[in-house]
């Protein structure tokens, strides 16, 4: 996008007004054809977007689809503020550890598991926004406590029982030790995939089908064995079929619209427990302990209405205005014995500031 | 904070005052759209550049002379914040991404990877962020891999990947899957085995050509200062979330709530501490290689993720250990902070320092250029520990050498160990300067600098307020020295340690002494031990059935053994009762053998008949000894890991010798000993049998053995537990048999049982002396004991209590 640079500020502005989706489509990656700061990089058909990523788990049977996953477990909070375990649990959340996403525009987006060695899901019209993840270009810091990457677009298949391919009649789950093998990008520079289940090995090459929200999966042994693909409550046409490699189209099982836009919940008045909320939620916990504890930012013990001293600004008593004005804008003023330009700024909405200042002033 | 503002100043009237003029900064420049966060960097063979970034892309370029000309191609995408890469070839490289070892290759050479192979992935994944992968080859083919422990302030997955476990996932940094807060070796067959655990966050690791491995830790909890670790195989180094995964701690229960002498004890110590206030963060160590980028060859270099400046680093082996100095090296504030990783250039006149912030800062990413311009920086070349003091050598004469002493100032503090996230510097002290010396006639000597109360687990803080010959000031006054353990005096009796088939001998001068055997008994045991004189001090039987003129009673009383009746219902002092237990060595801690004296550390499950462990213990034992005589020390330290231990009293027990039946007091003809040469005496003046059972500093049974002078001394701290701290009690036999008793019953003036409350520990230390003297003023037991009255343990770094934390962060948390 030309538009960008500084000659054309004015013109790139309006353009910019008048084509928010555009933009928010990230053609950067394609064009460019590398990662930029937009959260949201969108692949071509031309150039295909490979993502290894932790990735959203948009509702999948855990037990037949995810069976070879370890279960998490709701554990105790730890409380930084005195070592101790608190009487609040947490529990784990959706989300994939060991999955590779490809995206090839508008056109196809699927996700495929190492460690299940399979085919997840698919979709169209999307990938996935990042921002949980990569934060945006001045704040750098994930934006919420979870930082899995959302699904956007029409998901049109997901994965359903077993291990749909199978070896001369049996399931790949029951073949035996299953391990992924890697990857070789093929003339379309898309990803061909390789595992070996028992003394199997399988090359998968997952490609968009021959209609809209179709898939055409290749599925070859190297060998003679007789392959098949069965997906219950899916529809599977055989395309070609012979000793040690099987073609099929998939039409689609799923059909959910996904969006990633965070809708913006107003708070209607300031409270102890939304600043708590927000302190644990928007990573302040990570550097501002509230009991005196070292970190790399100052506690928050002892800090409201106290006396504070400064690296280059006068100094002054921390009150409310200080406060607020070291989350909007940190660098303003930079507390003697910590680093200078360390804190990203944080924009929030007015009564939240207010929240987070009666959270600090409990912090005695 | 003083030195914290200290460093501030003395940063800013620094930064740019001659160190601008040796080292040269310039940015490498990147399409500004584009995000260089940073994972790693390497060089190939052709002189290109490759930049592995976080969130997904692997760029090269091949940098200039003119870094605005530079460009930036993609070699590789995909990857998921790979914060480790290593270069095979060109066109060939390896990534450790979060869930994976990767081999990427470009196999049509367009410039472009095809293809990407799963190295190894046979190690956990549970959804955290903070479960970041580094990687440094290791020389065979394979790999060291750091794996970081995930944190607190992220969730994990309901479907994680490997083997979840529930304690694990507990805790401020944890280890919810394999094998977080390790290092592991993934060989060239790409299997993966564990090297070392006891990791937070080593974001970085490295060998240098010695074959060291080397890492930092960020700051964070079980971390006092910033350590630099000189990788210890097998061992443990400070953080205890990853030992749920070791099966040798498997007998104790929870990693996490182990009593905190426990954790103490097992802690291999690192070879720096940085004050927080020097190195918040270390990224990963780099080895100068190059003798073109200043007077440092040999020496390391580490960035800081969190400010912007990089550290020294000058490692020494010092008893058997690693330790040494730290100084600033680079500082200045266009520097990025987030400093991850350097890597060295081809020409090896410059290094490419790169950072990134994302997650814990505001945004700070990219690559910048340092470059030697070839005029050397003053400062100190190296620092070096001697017997009492340091050794500095600086890199320029210096001028007005005659007065260096006035502008030398030393002070020493400590951290402490525990679970609170850094320490305070402790015991402050500063350390006049007894003298300072050339040690050498040249222009540019090492100086000797000699001070007063050189001791261990300590950290020194040199700063030197020096010019050199042309007017060059130091970037920083200051030389951290991180004191982990002394040098040892020269000795004509070296002590060394070496492996056999029943355990572990050890030598004195040339000759063999003792052996700690954990093979022939349900304990580990101490047989034979051989005096000065050339005998054995100890009754074969029965670990060896055959010799003549031995008693075989007690068929327990094997060499020199630790042990009681009755300790939570398990007796650990016959071997063959129906409530009999076992003692089992479940790791061996730590050896030192090849100065003046050598050491043994190892840690002991305490186990009932059934296998359910009791308690656990740590002991160090160390050996040293000249002409006339050979020292047993023992320092034993009994946890009470899995519940309370109770003990209950009984006259047999607990540190316990069967000498060699020569020094017997009395014969006994009807079993073979006819004729006994020994004689008793305590330090109260009892003697012959009137030593049982009363209370002394010591015991001394003298006399000969196999016609030469000989005899034992058994020596207890005046420091260990008793009832209203009295000296120890004796259960001293005429018949062999000589044993410290802290549990004696107090009906026969014994200290009575005790409860080891859950989570405490509790210690006693003894020596035993084998001399080769008959008389007993010859053998001058009363100045050892004076000697040994006023030796201090050895240094622990147990945290303390803290007002608000709780003492027992175990007993109160039961779930």
């Amino acid at each position: 996008m030309t538009c960008l640079k500084k000659p054309f500020p004015l013109i790139c502005s309006s353009l910019m007004a008048i084509l928010p989706l555009w933009n928010a489509l990230g053609e950067d990656y394609s064009k460019k054809g590398y990662l930029t700061f937009n959260a949201k990089p969108l692949g071509s058909e031309e150039r295909p977007l490979i993502l290894r990523t932790y990735c959203p788990e948009p509702k999948l049977d855990r037990n037949h689809v995810l069976g070879n996953h370890s279960r998490g477990t709701k554990v105790a909070k730890y409380s930084a503020r005195n070592g101790k375990e608190s009487d609040k649990a947490i529990s784990p959340i959706n989300g994939i550890p060991a999955a590779i996403a490809v995206n090839l525009g508008k056109k196809l987006s699927y996700v495929w598991d190492t460690t299940e060695c399979r085919l997840l899901y698919a979709w169209t019209d999307g990938f996935l926004d990042m921002k949980n993840y990569w934060g945006n270009q001045a704040g750098g810091r994930r934006k919420g406590f979870g930082y899995v990457p959302e699904l956007y677009g029409f998901l049109f298949y997901k994965a359903q029982g077993k291990h749909p391919i199978h070896i001369n009649g049996k399931s790949i789950a029951e073949l035996g030790a299953l391990k992924y093998l890697g990857y070789e990008l093929d003339e379309s520079k898309q990803p061909v995939f390789s595992y070996s289940a028992g003394k199997h090995s399988l090359e998968f090459t997952p490609r968009s089908g021959p209609e809209k929200q179709t898939l055409k999966l290749t599925v070859s042994t190297g060998g003679k064995e007789m392959i098949t693909f069965n997906s219950p409550k899916t529809q599977v046409k055989e395309m070609s079929s012979e000793p040690g490699k099987l073609v099929v189209v998939v039409r689609p099982n799923a059909g959910d619209r996904y969006s990633s836009d965070r809708k913006v919940v107003a708070i209607k008045e300031a409270s102890l427990a939304k600043g708590e909320e927000l302190y644990n939620s928007m990573g302040c916990v990570a550097c501002h302990t509230t009991d005196g504890g070292l970190n790399h930012g100052p506690t928050f013990k002892g800090l409201a209405g106290n006396h504070r001293e400064f690296i280059s600004a006068k100094a002054q008593k921390a009150d409310d205005a200080y406060l607020i004005e070291s989350i909007q804008n940190p660098s303003a003023k930079t507390v003697k014995g910590y680093l200078l330009g360390m804190m990203p700024p944080y924009q929030l909405q007015p009564l939240e500031y207010e929240s987070l200042v009666l959270f600090i002033k409990t912090c005695k | 904070m003083k030195s914290i503002s200290r460093f501030l100043l003395l940063f800013l009237f620094f930064s740019n005052f001659g160190w601008a003029k040796s080292y040269l900064l310039e940015d490498v420049p990147f399409p500004k759209d584009l995000p260089p966060e940073i994972g790693d960097l390497a060089f190939d063979q052709d002189g290109k550049l490759y930049a592995c970034l976080r969130r997904g892309d692997v760029l090269v370029s091949h940098p200039g002379k003119d870094l605005s000309k530079i460009e930036w191609k993609v070699f590789a995408t995909g990857l998921h914040n790979g914060m480790g890469m290593e270069v095979i070839a060109p066109g060939k490289v390896v990534v450790s991404q979060m869930g994976e070892l990767t081999l990427i290759e470009d196999l049509d050479r367009d410039g472009v990877a095809d293809q990407y192979l799963n190295l190894c992935s046979d190690f956990g994944l549970s959804g955290n962020y903070h479960e970041t992968n580094a990687i440094c080859p290791d020389g065979e083919g394979g790999y060291y891999l750091a794996l970081g422990t995930a944190s607190h302030n992220g969730p994990t997955f309901y479907t994680s990947r490997g083997e979840y476990n529930h304690d694990g996932r507990r805790g401020r940094n944890f280890s919810a899957v394999k094998y977080k807060g390790y290092v592991l070796n993934c060989k060239k067959d790409g299997s993966l085995k564990p090297y070392a655990n006891g990791f937070r966050m080593h974001n970085g690791i490295a060998q240098d050509e010695s074959g060291n491995l080397w890492c930092g830790d960020n700051q964070g909890d079980w971390r006092g200062g910033s350590p630099i670790y000189r990788v210890k195989k097998d061992g443990f180094h400070g953080h205890p979330s990853s030992l749920i995964w070791d099966e040798r701690y498997d007998p104790f229960g929870m990693p996490l709530f182990y009593p905190r002498k426990l954790l103490d004890e097992l802690y291999d110590k690192p070879a720096m501490e940085l004050p927080r206030n020097m190195m918040p963060s270390p990224g990963a160590p780099m080895v100068i290689t190059s003798t073109e980028f200043g007077p440092f060859y040999g020496q390391m270099l580490v960035p800081d993720e969190n400010g912007r400046r990089i550290v020294r680093l000058m490692p020494e082996e010092v008893d058997s250990a690693w330790q040494g100095a730290a100084a600033l090296f680079y500082e200045n504030a266009n520097l990025r902070a987030g400093g991850v990783r350097i890597a060295p250039s081809p020409d090896g006149k410059s290094i490419y320092y790169g950072s990134t912030t994302r997650g814990w800062q505001r945004p700070d990413e990219g690559i910048q250029r340092i470059t030697y311009s070839d005029k050397t920086p003053f400062h100190i070349q190296s620092c070096s520990l001697s017997i009492d003091g340091f050794r500095v050598k600086f890199t320029e004469p210096l001028a007005h050498s005659q007065n260096l002493a006035q502008n030398i100032k030393i002070r020493s503090y400590r951290f402490e160990y525990g679970y609170r996230y850094g320490s305070r510097e402790l015991d402050k002290k500063n350390h006049k300067i007894l003298g300072v010396q050339k040690l050498d006639d040249t222009d540019n000597p090492t100086w000797g600098i000699s001070i007063e109360k050189l001791s261990p687990s300590r950290i020194y803080e040199l700063s030197f307020s020096v010019k050199s010959v042309s007017g060059l000031k130091m970037i920083s006054p200051f030389v951290q020295y991180t004191v982990q353990r002394l040098r040892r005096p020269e000795t004509d009796f070296p002590a060394r340690i070496s492996e056999t088939k029943r355990g572990l001998e050890v030598s004195l001068g040339g000759k063999p002494f003792a052996t700690y055997d954990t093979t022939s008994s349900n304990k580990p045991i101490i047989w034979q031990v051989i005096g000065p004189n050339g005998q054995n001090m100890l009754r074969d039987w029965p670990l060896k059935k055959d010799t003549p003129g031995e008693a075989h009673d007690h068929i327990h009383h094997q060499g020199i053994f630790f042990a009681h009746e009755k300790i939570s219902g398990a007796n650990f002092w016959h071997i063959d009762r129906p409530n009999s237990g076992s003692i089992e060595q479940r790791r061996l801690i730590d050896t030192r053998s090849g100065k003046d004296r050598a050491m043994i550390k190892t840690l002991n499950a305490w186990k009932n008949k059934k296998g359910t462990t009791l308690a656990a213990d740590t002991r160090t034992l160390t050996f040293f000894g000249d002409a006339t005589s050979r020292t047993i020390d023992l320092e034993f330290i009994l946890h009470a890991t899995n519940g309370p231990v109770q003990i209950d009293p009984y006259k047999d027990g607990v540190f316990a010798i069967r000498t060699h039946p020569d020094l017997r007091l009395k014969p006994s003809p009807k079993d073979g000993v006819k004729e006994v040469f020994g004689q008793a005496l305590n330090s109260e003046g009892n003697h012959a049998k009137g030593v049982w059972g009363k209370r002394a500093d010591w015991v001394h049974y003298f006399g000969a053995v196999d016609g030469k002078p000989a005899g034992i001394a058994f020596l207890s701290h005046p420091t260990n537990p008793s009832k209203g701290n009295q000296k120890g009690w004796w259960h001293a036999r005429d018949y062999g048999l000589i044993s410290a008793n802290p549990f004696a019953p107090e009906k026969i003036k014994g200290d009575g049982g005790r409860t080891i409350p859950k989570g405490q520990s509790l210690g006693f230390r003894y020596q035993i002396i084998f001399h080769s003297y008959d008389k007993h003023e010859d053998a001058k037991i009363e100045e050892r004991f004076a000697e040994y009255a006023k030796t201090p343990a050895h240094p622990t770094s147990m945290m303390s209590p803290h007002p608000g934390y709780p003492e027992d962060y175990l007993s109160k948390n039961s779930k």
